[in-house]
């Protein structure tokens, strides 16, 4: 089967910082990859280089074939994307926000509403479609933000810690919907802090440290390799060094 | 949106060709431009902070001030026609004027809107394109602009048509448009020239100070102009007679004007048409053809945000030596949560854009009024200044006037943006707030007023020598009780725990006036004891003990008392 996504070795740097040195990846259609590493090792700069946020890179990113420095817009027309910032204008509606969402994607504006209702309604937000958005909480604000990533129906989803602000009920929804879309053949990737989630929802599991991928593979063979412990623990083994180990010992410490 | 935005919209929207030869997606643009009207008309303004209204009405009501002030100013600028000995050096004048306010009003207003990084997140994503996005930013802000510019412009037109008749009043309607459009586009370009050859980090910080110098120019061109024209015989100026004065292109637009009017063509005059046409169009071009197509990639990282973008510093073991704001904290300050209230409030008041755009300017402001102080009257020599009777109502005036500043810095301490930070003061194990209240205000006489004082005094002990001493003493002891006085009216607020919604609300303007008035009052008072030394330096001192005492009585403001004022 083709790869819906490639990156074809991958290297960005800020000002002297090299955050990406070389990454390789091929992504096959329906895959749900989980992409994890601890903060600073590169993960949102390979979300941006996906979404087509930053384009001063070095290497290749295929989507769907097509390279995204040749033609930015027809990849970004391919992919959902929500942040982890839950930013939006927060002065229009829901309904407003994603009527404008639509017709960024070239969305007939009845489909675009059809979708946004439904969408909302199973999120719980059916009341308040056409309330501005500054009274909401941070929770219902990411719901609409995954609405609106949704809304085109894109082939690949891109989730930048998706679940945080929502409710338990709402991360159960989110869950199911992640599995469900990639049943359908949607190909998701998965960016998050949150082991148990990505354990749970991901075909695949992508570790990244410093900006080189560390592991690669379902969480089966990733415990096989690893001693069968639990994906927490893995992370921990295979990102931390000496001074990280020591790291509570010596917050510990310090309050002496 | 509002009826006159919808006009607006359409009238932006017609040379729909002309952008999409340009690269632009329409619809895409439509859709921007729509979305970012309404948010307009919802988002609160002055009036509407006032008024606590919601409703649409109110909206109209604010474009309708909007316009009315927009329309006195363009009456100001008639004061061109009254200038120069042909109809081209008023109408250069009067193009600057105009100009130069246009270019005040982007570069105050509209930089937010060029520079909105909310659309990182939002806009840039999705399958736009470069050059849409940048147009729909201009084409928003042309959109209000015109809500000024239109109304601005009347005044003129109607002047042209009374004194030339229906031929000058039309070619002026391009030539507006000319001017508003390279004003615009001009500015921006600037921006995004700025933005493509440094940081993103520090591009908002080289424009927080190129918005606070502007203020200050624009302050500055209003107060000294006028009073250069008095002196000098501006109804007879030729301004051709300049050398390098086809560099400004406000001379352009007066002379092809002048040159289409009369019908008369020379190859300078036909240079003048050619530069107001094409340089609009050239600086249009520039925007879209050079420049968007970085703008956004530029703006992607403007607050990304992320610390992979952040470079690891090396662990430092040795104590580093105290900050000069530390040093002045353990001296003015007790240590605690006093100290702690000064330092947070020296560094905000350092660091925070918002408070250094609205605060800063004033500091210019009162050089500004200090020379025309100083250079007042046609007649004066150094000798002049060394007599301190002759100098009275100048040492007066400075003292009394650098309120002002303190006014504005003290308005400022409480608001902010992120005022939902200060829940770290809530929760705090603090029994009473009143030190972090001294503290801050504290910081703000510090930083403010020390250093003007120091100035002050200064420069009357150098022209003066020491006889000026219990003067200084009474006028820096009625300015620190004018200040603590002040600041148990306006800081009854934790620092920066304000959103600046309600802290506009009313009250402040009022008050500011009502400074300025008891500030104009102490200072009249002191213009008449300035020969009585003894009573100088006994009314000095009552007032510092008085200040002492409201500086005490601060401190023990309870969480009670301080909660009150967050419910009012």
């Amino acid at each position: 089967m083709e790869p819906i996504i490639t990156l074809k070795n991958i290297y960005k740097n800020y000002g002297n910082k090299q955050v990406l040195k070389g990454i390789d990846l091929t992504v096959k259609p329906g895959e749900v990859i989980g992409y994890i590493g601890p903060n600073g090792a590169g993960k949102s700069t390979t979300v941006k280089i996906l979404c087509g946020l930053i384009s001063d890179f070095e290497g290749d990113v295929f989507i769907k074939g097509t390279n995204i420095k040749n033609d930015p817009l027809t990849v970004k027309g391919m992919i959902g994307y929500v942040p982890e910032l839950a930013e939006l204008y927060e002065v229009l509606t829901p309904m407003e926000f994603l009527s404008l969402m639509g017709e960024l994607y070239n969305l007939p504006e009845a489909t675009a509403a059809d979708r946004a209702v439904k969408m909302l309604t199973a999120f719980g937000l059916g009341e308040n479609l056409h309330q501005r958005m500054d009274t909401f909480s941070k929770g219902m604000r990411q719901k609409v933000l995954i609405t609106s990533g949704l809304l085109h129906n894109p082939d690949i989803i891109i989730l930048d810690e998706p679940l945080s602000g929502l409710d338990a009920n709402s991360v159960i929804i989110v869950k199911e919907l992640i599995s469900k879309l990639a049943q359908e053949g949607k190909t998701i990737f998965y960016s998050s802090h949150m082991m148990d989630v990505v354990e749970k929802v991901s075909s695949r599991i992508i570790l990244i440290n410093e900006g080189v991928v560390v592991a690669d593979g379902t969480f089966e063979e990733l415990k096989q390799q690893q001693g069968n412990q639990s994906l927490e623990k893995i992370f921990a083994s295979l990102t931390s060094n000496e001074a990280l180990n020591a790291a509570s010992d010596q917050l510990l410490n310090a309050l002496d | 949106m509002n009826k006159i935005s919808q006009l607006l919209l359409k009238a932006v929207l017609l040379p729909a060709p002309l952008y999409t030869k340009m690269g632009v997606h329409m619809p895409h643009l439509k859709a921007i431009l729509t979305s970012k009207l309404i948010m307009d008309d919802r988002r609160p303004n002055s009036i509407r902070q006032v008024q606590q209204n919601k409703n649409e009405k109110a909206v109209s009501n604010a474009t309708l001030g909007t316009m009315f002030i927009a329309l006195l100013t363009g009456l100001f600028f008639l004061l061109a026609f009254m200038f120069g000995n042909s109809y081209a050096t008023s109408l250069t004048f009067y193009f600057s004027f105009y100009i130069f306010m246009l270019a005040g009003i982007l570069i105050s207003d509209f930089t937010t809107v060029l520079i909105d990084v909310r659309d990182n997140y939002i806009l840039l994503p999705k399958p736009v394109n470069d050059k849409t996005i940048v147009v729909s930013r201009l084409l928003h802000i042309v959109v209000h602009l015109s809500k000024v510019v239109l109304p601005m412009s009347i005044p003129g037109i109607i002047t042209v048509f009374v004194q030339k008749g229906i031929g000058g009043a039309l070619l002026m309607v391009p030539l507006f448009i000319l001017a508003t459009l390279l004003t615009i586009f001009v500015i921006n370009a600037v921006y995004l020239l700025i933005l493509k050859i440094t940081t993103p980090a520090k591009f908002q910080s080289i424009i927080t100070y190129f918005q606070i110098f502007f203020a200050v120019l624009i302050f500055a061109s209003y107060q000294v102009v006028p009073r250069m024209i008095e002196r000098s015989a501006m109804q007879n100026i030729d301004v051709s007679s300049y050398s390098f004065i086809w560099l400004l292109p406000s001379y352009w637009f007066g002379e092809a004007w002048e040159s289409l009017y009369t019908l008369t063509f020379t190859a300078s005059t036909v240079a003048y048409i050619a530069a107001a046409f094409f340089v609009p169009a050239i600086a249009i071009w520039a925007v879209v053809k050079i420049f968007a197509p970085t703008f956004t990639q530029k703006l992607a990282q403007i607050n990304a945000g992320s610390s992979e973008q952040l470079t690891k510093q090396p662990i430092k073991t040795k104590v580093e030596k105290k900050s000069f704001a530390e040093k002045l904290a353990s001296v003015l300050t007790a240590k605690g949560a006093e100290r702690a209230g000064f330092l947070f409030t020296w560094k905000m008041m350092s660091r925070n854009r918002d408070f250094k755009i609205k605060v800063y300017p004033s500091i210019g402001y009162l050089f500004v009024y200090f020379f025309i102080f100083f250079f007042r009257g046609s007649n004066r020599n150094f000798d002049s200044f060394t007599d301190p009777e002759r100098m009275r109502p100048l040492f007066i005036g400075i003292i009394y006037f650098s309120t002002l500043l303190l006014i504005t810095a003290l308005q400022h301490i409480v608001i902010s943006e992120k005022w939902k930070a200060s829940w770290i003061w809530h929760l705090a194990p603090l029994q009473a707030p009143g030190k972090i209240l001294n503290g801050s205000i504290t910081a703000a006489l510090t930083m403010f007023f020390l250093p003007l004082a120091i100035l002050i005094s200064f420069i009357s002990v150098s022209l003066w020598g020491v006889a000026i001493l219990p003067n200084l003493f009474m006028g820096m002891c009625a300015q620190l009780f004018i200040c603590v006085v002040l600041s148990k009216i306006m800081v009854r607020k934790l620092p920066f725990s304000s959103p600046p919604v309600g802290a506009n609300s009313g009250g402040n303007f009022l008050r500011t006036i009502l400074f300025l008035f008891i500030a104009g009052s102490a200072g009249a008072l002191h213009y008449f004891l300035f020969n009585y030394n003894y009573i100088l330096l006994v009314a000095g001192a009552v007032l510092l003990a008085i200040s002492y005492l409201l500086i005490q009585q601060t401190k023990k403001t309870t969480w009670l008392e301080l909660n009150m004022n967050y419910n009012n």
